[in-house]
């Protein structure tokens, strides 16, 4: 068991620091393409909270961003029942994403179309290929957060790659 | 070991690469903070509710104890004892007094008493 985990079990200060410093980037925008840029900030929040309720819980046996992108996904999963409606597109809104990119028109431009391709994905090919990119988890990993077999993680990542270089095959020269 | 789509691996990897480079939003540093604490929060209040709980169930178990412990054959309970101790009590104060108090009621007693009082009371006039 790594350092972090002890010290989330032995309730150490620090070790919450860590936890949010490590993953807080990643998960944040992993919940915000799928559960929306509204939700994102206090979702995150709740996941954080929930893993230290969980701590307890949690044995060594598997990793530890797979079950922290587990609670991730199925909190992102109740939000979606709660509000009964799809997110638009697929997360945060051109004002966050300026803000925080201060990228030029072309850049603004790209990410708006690989946001628009995203959001057309099926929800699990989305799902896949976010924690693939965004949370950096194997496959093994993802499979073990999708509850699927290996290779049916690979697959819809494959599907979801294809789909994507469709969609931008307009800016392939970037 | 870490698994790839070998049909695909080269094109995600390079839309990774795209990914990334364009979404590269991060949480606010207020925003961090504030978590941090609403962990700090959630973690402080399991130990309270467990020392409610512990202190609870242990106020239980003292009052509640007593009654379930096994008891010792011929070793009698403290409560027992009293019990026994104040029916002794009373009856030597009747023996003493004169009377057996058994089966005869309070009042036939307190009457019995009175009496009793009244004869010493005149016993001793006698005397």
């Amino acid at each position: 068991m790594d350092d972090l985990v002890r010290g989330l079990k032995a309730g150490d200060g620090r070790a919450y620091e860590r936890l949010v410093r490590e993953y807080g980037d990643r998960l944040f925008r992993y919940v915000a393409r799928l559960a929306g840029a509204a939700a994102a900030e206090d979702l995150t929040q709740e996941v954080f909270v929930r893993v230290l309720r969980s701590i307890g819980s949690y044995g060594a046996s598997g990793s530890f961003s797979a079950w922290l992108f587990t609670i991730a996904n199925h909190l992102c999963v109740d939000h979606h029942r709660k509000r009964k409606t799809r997110p638009e597109g697929c997360g945060l809104d051109e004002s966050s994403s300026a803000e925080s990119e201060g990228g030029g028109i072309r850049e603004l431009e790209v990410r708006d179309a690989l946001r628009h391709a995203l959001s057309k994905l099926p929800e699990e090919q989305k799902r896949v290929f976010l924690l693939r990119e965004e949370a950096s988890l194997s496959f093994k990993d993802i499979a073990r957060v999708e509850g699927c077999p290996l290779g049916t993680a690979l697959a819809r990542m494959h599907y979801a790659v294809h789909s994507l270089r469709r969609s931008m095959r307009a800016y392939r020269e970037l | 070991m870490n698994y790839k789509c070998p049909s695909c691996a080269m094109d995600g990897e390079e839309l990774g690469r795209l990914y990334r480079s364009v979404f590269t939003e991060r949480l606010k540093e207020s925003a961090k903070r504030r978590i941090v604490a609403a962990m700090a929060g959630a973690r402080r209040r399991k130990p309270r509710r467990f020392r409610t709980g512990a202190m609870a169930a242990a106020l239980v178990g003292f009052v509640l104890a007593p009654s379930f412990m096994p008891r010792v054959e011929g070793i009698p309970s403290g409560a027992e004892v009293e019990t026994r101790l104040s029916e002794v009590r009373e009856r030597v104060f009747w023996l003493e007094a004169g009377y057996e108090p058994a089966g005869v009621s309070v009042d036939d007693l307190l009457r019995a008493l009175r009496r009793r009082v009244d004869e010493l009371t005149w016993d001793e006039k006698d005397m």
